[in-house]
């Protein structure tokens, strides 16, 4: 690219020119290289290293009018050291000495038409002049009009002591002159123009202050005396066919010397000027705009540059450019860059910046510093496609060039640029960026916000280079999220920024004053550190205020409430019991992973945190939720940032006491916006760290019959940390948030899989405290809401998979929909679902629901009335007698899933009462049972007749017909055989007076399959098994069996049930498979308090044989429990 | 005029329920003269305190070392106005505080008021508890307290 499209200089890239930069006119015989010499004595090579401004050309056309008898003739050319002067003075000699050199087309190629025709014109009007005689006289050197009375200078053989001498010599007319040479008188005007006169005579001079400072004090008179021969020279020329140039090392403005070099003593510049300035016409060599500039150094550089291939690079920076407006702006900067190529224009205006404002001069050091700029360029391996601002360092003997007179700039540099560049993320373009600020405004040297200091655009601009971007992978928009991060960053210490314009300067500024507070902070005052830390953890987990951010509050909770959210420090505790979730971030690190071994100290102490509440076990275990940090400097960093926030705080208060030399109000609300600004750079920092820092959470897991700490990594992408928290126990792979906890069908695995308890199909009930609790108690239950649970409930009440008891006794199952006998409707079949749902609630699995149910039906029908109630199954549309299906095996199904109905009859004439005893029976199939029927008429209208009542029931009855009077009683035996199949079936009995049904009464029938429930156990039993003992409802008996267990060594007794008691507050305690003796400690001590209610059943591992002895023991529990015993 | 003697003592409280374990006790505060009667003695059920409020122990008692108050069989006392003040305000403060980070930072606000401010706001808060001598009615003007101070 850019080494493809340039030819350098020879001499550019090698350094032994870089002192020949600017030879002056006379240093000819000086200059011992061949090399050098040629490059600036030999015309056509100067030419083609010189760029012709725009004001050597208006001197060498003023020259030329001059010498066709123009108004002016004395030329000043002005500008302090290295300003162009010499140079310009070697471009007259050598166009008025080979004026046809002028016109070679290789050098007119590089100029516009209009001036190449200016060059082509002057070209040929100096050569109409023809004799014209150049006389160069430079004060530096001795031979060339630098000599003095104590220094002469030999020329041919003939000694010259002063400048008049040489002026004659050189016009061949010595002998003239020769009195007033060696005697070192100044010749009169007069004598000066008869010199001159009659040839046109073009006399160039140079540095003529120059053997003020050389000379020593012994020869002031000649000092003084070359100050009158100027003047008179001046004279003289005025007067004959001459023209004058002198060059002053003046920089001059509106007729006053503005400055001029140091090294002058002022009354010499002072007497010089005096004599010159009203004959004379002042022209600086290089006129201010940074176009000449750029020309010069494109001529003086390079060799040839192909702006054709150029352009094909240019247009990828006008495409970049136009692609981002937002960031480049929309001004036409491509052109710009054409204009200045192959340097940036940044790169031209900074070096202009530089040697003005520096210790510099002017042109010379402005070439000097290109060359080794270039030279550093061409020697890098990367291609760039142009010299961009931040190559400027990389020269060799950057330091001594930049920071001459800027000495304080140098630890700026290397400690603010160079330095703190490697701390970004992306150091390069860290680097490139910072320099680029740096190079663009350090030699303003100022505090304060300058229009000169570049703004992000212009910052972009001058670090955009497509070469490096690409290499690096980065986007223009990545400038400006690094102008982002700087505005915040306060490791920049030299820094300054105001409104997006950065600078640099030598005192560190607010920056440096924030961090030292910083480190104060974090070393001093760390316990009010970590006490905002715990702050704006909670914060950010429940939302509020830092600062002016606002966090908003987590939208997507579940279960776990925000306000449960606590910050540990390392010495404090947990308190003992929670009856709600809680989630605990804890502010020291602990080295646990999914990886740490379980006996590892540091997954101990989570444990501990999370099971136990000081020395004994939390009794709900399942509260607990930790998240916390493994990586400690990550929590430092957070710190380090809490402490920023502080120092910003502390700054903003009272900015004069931490920022040197205020000045005034402006300036300390200036500082206070500052502090402002980094506090919440601080603060966007501290979120992004926080977020980083938590990556663990630990909660409670039970594995292997045992409570352990899961370990998951915490979700990231939420927008609080207690989002982060349950978004990662909802993960899959963790499910300690079940959000479809609140479908019944989700509850009923979730407890079968974790707790055995089967809510759909289980055998016994529940009380809902008992299943509330196993979320917070048990350490392998999901997190849940309890109003999730209550949905889930009422849902499983309304598809029928269970029934719900209230306090009252009251069931909700299902619906018993009335009809008037003759009426008929279509009924969906949901349950009756119960408003609300309260602890001491009692679940029923859907079989024992059904049970229940048909118990209450038999209990109403039971009940004496007027009327005739009948219950009726739809199914279909047919309507099926209760007894009917009572009958059938498997009833309980088609109850469950089929309307029940309840006709209503009202009673006309008779009436039958119907008595059995026992109301139930039980028995293996096949078996055949007695059971008495008592037969009552009752007749309301007491006619005084006899009725004739039909009995008539499955099975057999030993008489069916009967007649009695109003009051009469019968009796008649039922034979029922128990039929095949288990569990339980109904069969009914009805009584009929002349066909019309008047009563009927079930009998409920349980089918034994070799188990035996029985509430008293006798000798006959010592050849069972006992399974299970049921219905221990009292201390005694529990007391009983424990002992009795304990004593045969019965294997593995199993206690499961429940122990509550409502006095003074509810305990409620539910035991699963814990032995006997803990189900009689906890009743202990739940009986202390008041009535209780138990009931518990034991079961064990394998059956247990009955023996004599054996029985003898229980037989004492007789009646007060039920034994299920299962025949050998 | 004889100088008041300032008396503080804890007694046992219902803890609060907060996430992190600490002891809680009840600081009563009393205002006691030489001219008081003899007979009522300290923390006799007779004498009313100006102010009792439910407090972390351990930080509290710790606030009132640091703060000037002298202590001699578990009984508080000092003579001076200034850790008196300072005593009401936190008292009331940590009666209405429960997080522990809160607390800490109103240690050190506490701490580091100036005494026009710690004069005016104990007066506040004595006033609104000896209304009914109900801790419950400290906590609007310490709401407005931590307004005050940006805590809110």
């Amino acid at each position: 690219m850019l080494k493809q499209t340039c030819d350098l200089w020879e001499d550019v890239l090698d350094p032994k020119f870089d002192g020949f930069l600017a030879p002056e006119p006379g240093s000819e015989e000086t200059i011992a290289d061949e090399d050098v010499r040629k490059i600036y004595f030999d015309a056509r090579e100067f030419f083609r290293r010189t760029y012709f401004t725009e004001n050597m050309v208006r001197i060498l056309e003023d020259v030329v009018e001059a010498f066709n008898d123009g108004p002016k003739r004395t030329f000043a050319v002005t500008s302090l050291f290295g300003g162009g002067k010499s140079h310009t003075l070697l471009a007259i000699m050598h166009a008025f000495k080979s004026p046809e050199s002028l016109r070679d087309s290789e050098i007119l190629s590089f100029y516009d038409t209009d001036m190449a025709g200016k060059l082509i014109e002057i070209s040929k009007r100096i050569a109409e002049l023809e004799d014209v005689e150049v006389i160069v006289i430079s004060g530096k050197y001795e031979r060339s009009g630098g000599m003095s009375p104590l220094t002469p200078a030999m020329l041919d053989g003939q000694q010259i002591k002063t400048v008049w001498g040489y002026l004659a010599f050189k016009l061949g007319k010595y002998d003239e002159l020769r009195n007033y040479d060696e005697n070192a008188i100044v010749p009169s005007p007069d004598i000066l123009t008869s010199l001159m006169s009659g040839k046109r005579t073009l006399i160039l001079i140079d540095e003529i202050l120059e053997p003020t400072i050389k000379l020593p004090d012994t020869v002031k008179d000649y000092k003084k005396q070359i100050m009158q021969f100027v003047e008179y020279i001046v004279k003289a020329v005025a007067t004959t066919n001459s023209v004058l140039i002198v060059t002053l090392p003046f920089n001059i403005q509106a007729g006053e010397i503005k400055s001029y070099d140091g090294s002058y003593s002022k009354e010499y510049v002072d007497q010089l000027y005096r004599r010159l300035k009203d004959v004379g016409e002042f022209v600086p060599p290089v006129s201010i705009a940074a176009g000449d500039l750029s020309r010069i150094l494109q001529r003086r550089l390079f060799k040839k540059i192909d702006s054709n291939s150029a352009k094909t690079f240019l247009r990828e920076f006008s495409d970049t450019y136009s692609a981002y407006p937002d960031i480049f702006g929309s001004e036409d900067y491509a052109r710009k860059i054409s204009d200045t190529y192959p340097f940036h224009p940044e790169t031209v205006e900074i070096l202009k910046t530089i040697v003005e404002r520096a210790d510099l001069m002017k042109t010379r050091d402005l070439l000097k510093i290109a060359r080794k700029v270039v030279r550093a360029v061409w020697s890098n391996p990367s291609n760039s496609y142009l010299i961009m601002p931040w190559h400027i360092p990389d020269m060799e003997g950057a330091e001594d060039l930049l920071f001459r007179g800027l000495e304080g700039y140098k630890t700026v540099f290397t400690d603010s640029v160079e330095k703190s560049a490697e701390g970004f993320q992306n150091p390069e373009l860290a680097k490139i960026a910072l320099r680029s600020i740096f190079l663009k405004t350090y030699p303003y040297d100022q505090r304060s916000k300058s229009d000169a200091f570049p703004n992000r655009r212009m910052i972009a601009l001058m670090v955009y280079e497509p070469d490096f971007f690409n290499k690096s992978a980065l986007n223009p928009p990545s400038i400006f999220s690094f102008l982002q991060v700087l505005e915040g960053d306060v490791r920049v210490q030299y820094l300054y920024d105001h409104d997006g314009v950065f600078w640099f300067y030598r005192s560190r500024g607010i920056r440096e004053s924030i961090l030292k507070e910083q480190e104060n902070i974090y070393n001093d005052r760390i316990n009010e550190v970590k006490t905002r830390f715990a702050e704006y953890v909670i914060v950010l987990s429940k939302g509020g205020r830092i600062g002016h951010k606002k966090i908003d509050s987590p939208r997507s909770l579940y279960a776990i409430k925000a306000n449960r959210v606590t910050v540990l420090g390392e010495y404090d505790e947990l308190a003992d019991e929670f009856d709600d979730y809680a989630v605990v971030f804890l502010s020291y690190p602990v080295n646990l992973t999914e990886s740490t071994p379980r006996t590892d100290p540091e997954c101990i102490r989570i444990r501990d945190l999370i099971f136990k509440a000081g020395k004994n076990t939390r009794s709900n275990k399942n509260t607990v939720i930790v998240a916390y940090s493994t990586n400690e400097s990550r929590l430092k960093e957070c710190l380090k940032y809490v402490s920023g926030i502080l120092a910003c705080e502390k700054i903003s208060k009272d900015p004069r006491a931490y920022v040197e030399d205020i000045e005034d109000e402006d300036e300390v609300e200036y500082y206070r916006n500052r502090a402002e600004k980094f506090k919440d750079e601080f603060i966007d920092k501290l979120i992004r760290a926080v977020f980083s820092a938590y990556e663990y959470v630990a909660y409670p897991k039970y594995e292997d019959n045992q409570d352990v700490v899961g370990v998951f990594r915490m979700q990231t992408g939420a927008a609080t940390l207690l989002e982060g928290v349950v978004q990662t126990l909802e993960h899959p792979s963790v499910q300690k948030i079940i959000r479809g906890i609140k479908t019944f069908s989700t509850l009923r695995d979730v407890l079968r899989e974790a707790q055995n308890i089967d809510l759909e199909e289980g055998t016994r009930e529940y009380r809902v405290g008992e299943i509330l609790d196993k979320f917070i108690k048990h350490p392998g239950m999901p997190i849940a809401d309890q109003k999730d649970l209550d949905i889930a409930l009422k849902e499983g009440v309304r598809d029928l998979r269970i029934g719900i008891i209230d306090t009252n006794d009251k069931l909700f199952f299902k619906k018993v929909h009335e009809l008037r006998k003759g009426e008929r409707k279509q009924f969906s079949e949901t349950g009756l679902v119960p408003p609300g749902i309260q602890r001491d609630y009692r679940i029923l699995p859907w079989k024992l629901a059904v049970e229940r149910f048909v118990e209450e039906i038999r209990e109403d029908l039971a009940k004496e009335r007027d009327e005739i109630v009948e219950y009726k199954v739809q199914i279909g549309d047919e309507f099926i007698d209760l007894d009917t299906i009572l009958s059938d095996p498997g009833w309980e199904d088609t109850i469950r899933l089929s309307p029940v109905i309840r006709y209503i009859t009202k009673l006309k004439g008779p009436r039958v009462r119907l008595n059995i005893d026992p109301g139930s029976i039980s028995g293996k199939p096949g078996e055949e049972k007695e059971v008495a029927v008592e037969i009552t008429l009752e007749d309301p209208d007491d006619t005084g007749k006899a009725f004739e009542i039909e009995i008539s029931a499955d099975g057999t009855l030993d008489r069916k017909i009967f007649e009695l009077h109003n009051g009469e009683t019968s009796t008649a035996t039922w034979r029922v055989k128990v039929p095949d199949g288990s569990g339980s079936l109904f069969l009914s009995l009805s009584a009929a007076i002349d066909g019309e049904v008047k009563a009927t009464r079930n009998l409920k029938i349980s089918i034994d399959t070799g188990t035996i429930v029985t509430d008293e156990l006798k000798s006959e039993h010592s050849t069972t098994n006992l399974v299970k003992i049921t219905d221990i409802t009292d201390e005694y008996s529990l007391e009983r069996i424990n002992t009795v267990i304990e004593q045969f060594r019965l294997p593995e007794p199993k206690a499961n049930g429940s122990i509550s008691t409502s006095y003074a507050g509810v305990i409620d305690i539910s035991i699963q498979g814990a032995p006997p003796r803990k189900a009689l400690e906890l009743l202990r001590v739940v009986k202390g308090s008041g009535d209780y209610n138990m009931k518990i059943e034991i079961g064990f591992g394998e059956n247990v044989t009955l023996d004599e002895m054996l029985v003898a023991q229980l037989t004492m529990l007789n009646r007060n429990v039920r034994f299920h015993l299962k025949e050998r | 005029m004889p100088e008041p003697l300032y008396i503080l003592r804890f007694r046992y409280v219902k803890p609060a329920k907060t996430l992190i374990k600490m002891e809680q006790k009840l600081a009563q505060i009393f205002l006691y003269t030489p001219t008081s009667s003899k007979k009522k003695r300290i923390g006799n059920k007779s004498v009313s305190p100006v102010l009792s409020a439910r407090v972390p122990f351990k930080i509290f008692r710790n606030f009132l070392l640091e703060s000037g108050w002298e202590e001699k069989d578990g009984i508080l006392f000092t003579s001076r106005e200034e850790p008196y003040y300072r005593a009401i305000i936190f008292a009331a403060v940590l009666q209405c505080t429960r997080d522990k980070y809160l607390m800490d930072e109103m240690y050190t606000l506490v701490k580091n008021l100036p005494y026009v401010d710690i004069k005016f706001w104990s007066k506040v808060f004595i006033e609104a508890f000896e209304n009914r001598n109900w801790r419950r009615d400290l906590y609007k003007p310490v709401r407005a307290m931590k307004e005050v101070y940006k805590y809110v």
